[in-house]
């Protein structure tokens, strides 16, 4: 596969082009709302409980503070894909090291590493994230931390899957008899071959970082100085009766985020990975 | 002799897992300030130094913490494990307690991922890449990606509000004298909800995997012959090709104990149900440690447990498969 | 309408309202509550938590009850007298009462309570019940209380809930704390511990030889744990349950839900509540700690707008941390601290704090009480409006021990966000918070602002121990000016709390506790 016949694979597949045009929906939100709503989402802007379309002025009516929820949605956009961004980011980056250290090296510190790897997968991620955000404290930081400490392991895995195929391919073992140093195989000849899953992946991982986020928010665990579409939620929920919009809005949000992201993700899988067919 | 000595090891690695687990759950949740002895204090608004003072030692708060790390090993392995404070309550009693709840709840979501999931992957990889196809896959995608609590806040909106049909919180609404039948009755309406809302993320993805696993399956030799048979349409579809591929899907469905039980908190929050997952918020929230650990070391037991059941299985029956 | 006919439908919607009051109670029936919270455990006299206190409150009795109008009536207690000193009150106790395992309720059980049950354990009336030396027991009718100094607000401190009787037998000599019979409790109470499902709901069946002969109506009284607060109001809503009390549905809820053809609201039966909710200050602060900034940030608040959109106008706009229904010490003629952005910004100008390059003056962490919905609302509302005037303020959560660990012992707070509830009497729901003698390191609810001044202390001293309500009143006032001049605390709203029942549950706010009292009244009219 070589990199003219990709963007035309990618393009050809609808999937692709849906996930993206959606996420580039997203974007533009992320972006609109500090240009749109320079004043923040915090300040109030009508009567509360406005329902969507009773005012004109606020199209998708205020929450119990009366406060704009379009300007919420805009603004949480920022946060909600940041969040879920940042924590995918850093999950790469601790599973990309893992996973290249186990399979390079395998043996001891294979073991090793992967009994941690284990022990860290075995506790139900959710309920690991909210033992971390509810001890340090909720905050974006302490978020973002606890999703990338749930996420990483995946990553890891699927790095040391690449690796361990790699290591036994002819190439590998030519530079290994030429005398290549590790760390340049690893870099300029196995790493370039592992990025592809590793991208498709990290379009899901962003899904269901921003999912976990939500939850988290839901439960009262968000940071209470950002708007989040989770938090969006969590306020929400207390005011349901009154307006189930409050809920169902930022949730809707969520949810074409996600989608949009899983969309992204097979239309990449099915581009580059020309092994599995159908 | 060699499937022994595999178990050997499988239950070796779990156990050092487990092991390493109890060790990094001390530790995260000995990283908070303040210790347990402070919460309790506050909350019984009785903290004289005093009295601080002898909880703590009570605790064994006051040693160094490898100490109290090896005195907590040393209860984990006793099965000592120890008082909830928050709840007045040994943490066993608790978690015992609690624990059917989300054994039903769990058990009945994944019977349903799986049995929708399988139906309608089947469906989509008959008409592979035609209407039902894309309807089905586009269906899975919205299972996927709508949040939990949404589903869950959405059936209530329309069920419980709109039509008064199902109860919305809580495990069972008769006191007092009832018969087996109409208690059965009354907690399968209080299952619904709660079970469709925890179980539909999973029914898209065993719809995909199912999809997937059929469609390597169907141009494979066997099944071709099998047409040239002449068999039956549905024969060939169930005894020939699902069986097979559903063996992915049981491998899938043991591993994702752990992630259903994190499912579980938000959908318990929710609909009132008594589980361990809203124990385990509750607990959490409340700083109750030691009822913390307990839930988080029952979760990684039963999670490995699973996962060695589920690879236990896999190697028995996968030599068979493959002579087929 | 033809007129004869509209007075004739007038003359029947009438006589159906008189039958409705005059009906008489019908024996029978199960009152289902919502709880909002599981309560780890039954013993009141060692907590206060309401999930505790409402279903303690049915299974123990206290010496006295109260009416709306706080006149006193018999409940273990048949009567009592106040010695001329005010030093000594003797308790004439009810003959014949027995505990529910069978064992007959004595004096010893009042001695045992108020030494080594409630008094040095409950956190609310700990200090009223120190001033009690000693418990005399001349015979098993009689208890007689001898006191260091009098304690005005003592009479008014007897409810069951707050003075809970628990039975010497069972508790003496045991460590109150860890007593099997916190989560099996044996009480004299009109209805007795039958079951708890955890997790689901505790189960209470009638007493049948409860000491009020007839009562209690109901046959059983069931608490069901409903932890989602729009589930508790879909359940009164549908029927599921019959009660849900202490406002635990949401605001916004409670007034389409009072409009219900089948429920009815009321605000009555919480004057042992009276919550005021406020924003305090950490007297020790660099910033907040100056008079003028704190006066600045009280006029950045519009009271009116708290209590409209996150009470729901259920209180008042509080001008002082006494609540209204206090009628016996309230006072309205305090300084008071009109909403004005303007004045706000002037004074935080003239304390020498001007707006910096980035058009903010200083930064401020707000911290509030980590229970219920509102007060995340209010921290929000309020770090927008601080916003407005120029202060880089942004909001901290907690969970409770390290919100407690950090306004009580750490001390690194600036301004924090909760209530306090007054209980009958200032004297015991608000001196703890301001008086300088009560700064107690790590416990809760204690003086955390750490606000001294000796004149508050002496009035405070001397309303405690002196019985004339006139002199009281004075007092009183006298603290309530001092407050809201040197503004350690930003009285919020005087919260009305609300219970919200279906029709049919008769009786349950004729007492002031209202729900934590024990129900022996109330019934249930048929469908």
């Amino acid at each position: 596969m070589t990199m003219n016949t990709l963007p035309r694979r990618l393009l050809s597949s609808l999937t692709f082009v849906v996930g993206t045009g959606l996420l580039l929906a997203m974007l533009v939100m992320a972006l609109l709302g500090p240009w749109l709503y320079p004043q923040g989402p915090w300040t109030v802007a009508g009567a509360p409980m406005t329902w969507p379309g009773a005012d004109a002025a606020l199209p998708l009516g205020t929450d119990a503070l009366g406060r704009d929820i379009l300007a919420g949605l805009l603004h949480g956009a920022r946060v909600s894909l940041l969040i879920g961004a940042a924590a995918t980011a850093v999950a790469l980056c601790v599973g990309i090291v893992v996973g290249t250290l186990t399979g390079y090296f395998g043996g001891w510190v294979d073991d090793l590493l992967m009994r941690l790897t284990d022990a860290v997968q075995t506790v139900p991620p959710f309920l690991l994230a909210i033992v971390v955000v509810l001890i340090v404290n909720p905050s974006v930081a302490s978020i973002v931390g606890a999703i990338a400490l749930i996420s990483w392991p995946t990553v890891a895995r699927l790095v040391r899957a690449e690796f361990m195929r790699l290591r036994e391919a002819d190439f590998v073992s030519a530079c290994r008899l030429m005398g290549m140093r590790p760390a340049r195989i690893i870099f300029v000849q196995m790493l370039p071959n592992a990025i592809p899953p590793i991208v498709v992946s990290s379009s899901i991982m962003v899904a269901s970082a921003i999912l976990i986020e939500s939850g988290l928010a839901f439960l009262g665990l968000g940071d209470p100085n950002v708007i989040s579409w989770g938090t969006m939620v969590g306020l929400g929920r207390s005011d349901l009766r009154a307006g189930w919009y409050l809920v169902v809005i930022p949730g809707l949000a969520i949810m074409l985020s996600v989608l949009a992201l899983n969309l992204l993700g097979d239309g990449l899988n099915d581009a580059l990975n020309t092994r599995l067919s159908p | 002799m060699n499937f022994l000595r595999y178990l050997l090891r499988r239950l070796a690695q779990a156990a050092l897992v487990l092991g390493l687990v109890i060790v990094l759950q001390f530790l995260l949740l000995h990283l908070a300030p303040g210790d347990v002895a402070d919460v309790i204090a506050g909350e019984s608004q009785a903290s004289d130094p005093a009295f601080v003072q002898q909880l703590r030692s009570e605790l064994g708060l006051d040693r160094p913490l490898p100490m109290q790390l090896l005195l907590h090993l040393q209860r984990v392995v006793t099965l000592d494990w120890g008082q909830a404070h928050s709840m007045d309550a040994p943490v066993w009693q608790l978690i015992a307690e609690r624990l059917p709840g989300t054994a039903l709840l769990m058990v009945s979501a994944l019977l349903l991922a799986i049995v929708l999931g399988v139906a309608l992957g089947i469906l989509a990889a008959l008409h592979a890449r035609r209407g039902l196809d894309g309807l089905i896959s586009v269906l899975a995608l919205l299972f996927y990606a709508t949040p939990g609590f949404l589903v869950g806040i959405g059936l209530i909106l329309i069920f419980t509000v709109q039509l008064q049909w199902l109860p919305m919180s809580g495990m069972s609404s008769l006191y007092g004298d009832a018969s087996w039948w109409q208690r059965s009755v009354d907690t399968a309406r209080h299952l619904l909800m709660p079970m469709v809302s925890l179980s539909l993320f999973y029914v898209a993805i065993y719809t995909r995997l199912m999809r997937a696993a059929m469609l390597e399956v169907l141009p494979m030799d066997h099944v071709r012959t099998a047409r040239a048979k002449g068999l039956g349409r549905w024969r060939i579809v169930w005894h020939h090709a699902a069986r097979n591929a559903l063996l992915p899907i049981v491998t899938m469905a043991g591993l994702q104990v752990s992630s259903l039980l994190g499912g579980s908190v938000i959908v318990e929050t929710i609909f009132g149900w008594p589980g361990i997952g809203r124990l385990a918020f509750e607990a959490v929230f409340k700083r109750d440690v030691p009822l913390v650990m307990g839930i988080l070391l029952l979760s990684s037991v039963l999670v490995l447990l699973v996962s060695l059941l589920v690879d236990l299985i896999y190697t028995r029956l996968d030599p068979r498969i493959r002579l087929r | 309408m033809i007129p004869v006919l509209k007075s004739l439908a007038a003359l029947v919607a009438l006589s159906a309202s008189f039958a409705a009051v005059a009906q008489a109670p019908v024996r029978g029936g199960t009152l289902t509550v919502a709880l909002p919270t599981e309560p780890a455990h039954l013993n009141s006299a060692i907590d206060t938590t309401q999930q505790v206190k409402i279903v303690a409150g049915k299974i123990y009795s206290g010496l006295l009850k109260y009416d709306l109008k706080m006149n006193m009536q018999p409940d273990l207690a048949e009567s009592w007298s106040l010695a001329p000193d005010g030093r000594t009150i003797t308790f004439k106790l009810r003959k014949g009462v027995k505990w529910h395992d069978g064992r007959d309720f004595s004096s010893a059980d009042v001695a045992y309570s108020i030494m080594k049950g409630f008094g040095p354990n409950n956190g609310l009336v700990r200090t009223t019940f120190a001033n009690v030396e000693s418990v005399q027991t001349p015979d098993a009718h009689t208890a007689v209380l001898v006191m260091r100094q009098p304690a005005a607000a003592l009479m008014n401190a007897l409810p069951v809930a707050t003075a809970t009787i628990l039975p010497a037998h069972i508790y003496d000599n045991t460590d109150i704390r860890r007593n099997p019979a916190n989560t099996r409790p044996v009480g004299t109470g009109p209805f007795m511990f039958s079951e708890w499902r955890r997790g689901d709901a505790i189960v209470l069946v009638r007493n049948p030889n409860y000491f009020e002969a007839g009562k209690p109506y109901l046959d059983r009284m069931v608490f069901k744990v409903i932890p989602d607060t729009q589930a508790r109001g879909a359940a009164v809503e549908s029927g599921a349950v019959d009660m849900v009390f202490h406002s635990t549905v949401a605001a916004s809820d409670a007034r389409r839900l009072a409009g219900l053809k089948n429920l009815e609201l009321t605000t009555d039966g919480y004057h042992f509540d009276s919550t005021v909710s406020f924003a305090e200050f950490n007297m020790q602060h660099p910033i907040v700690g100056k008079r003028e900034v704190r006066q600045a940030l009280a006029h950045a608040i519009d009271r009116k707008f708290v209590l409209d959109n996150v009470w729901m106008g259920f209180g008042k706009v509080a001008t002082s941390p006494v609540h209204y229904g206090l009628r016996q010490a309230h006072t309205d003629s305090v300084p008071q601290y009109a909403y004005d952005l303007k004045r706000a910004e002037q004074l935080l100008d003239e304390a020498g704090f001007k707006r910096g390059a980035n058009g903010m003056r200083f930064k401020l962490t707000i911290d509030f009480v980590p229970f219920g919905d509102q007060y995340p609302k209010v921290a929000q509302y309020v770090r927008q409006q601080f916003v407005q005037i120029g202060i880089d303020a942004d909001v901290r959560s907690s969970d409770f021990a390290t919100w407690v660990r950090r306004i009580w012992t750490g001390r690194d707070w600036a301004l924090n966000l909760s209530a306090l509830t007054n209980a009958s009497d200032p004297s015991i729901g608000i001196q703890r918070a301001y008086s300088s003698r009560n700064i107690v390191p790590g416990t809760p609810f204690t003086n955390g602002t750490h606000f001294r001044n000796a004149d508050l202390d002496n009035y405070f001293e001397q309303a405690s121990v002196n019985s004339d309500p006139a002199i009281r009143k004075r007092h009183f006032a006298a603290i309530q000016r001092i407050l809201a001049t040197e503004l350690p605390v930003i009285p919020l709203v005087a919260i009305d709390q609300f219970t919200i029942t279906n029709k049919r549950v008769r009786n349950h706010a004729t007492l002031s506790d209202g729900v934590y009292g024990g129900f022996a009244d109330v019934w249930m009219a048929p469908n």
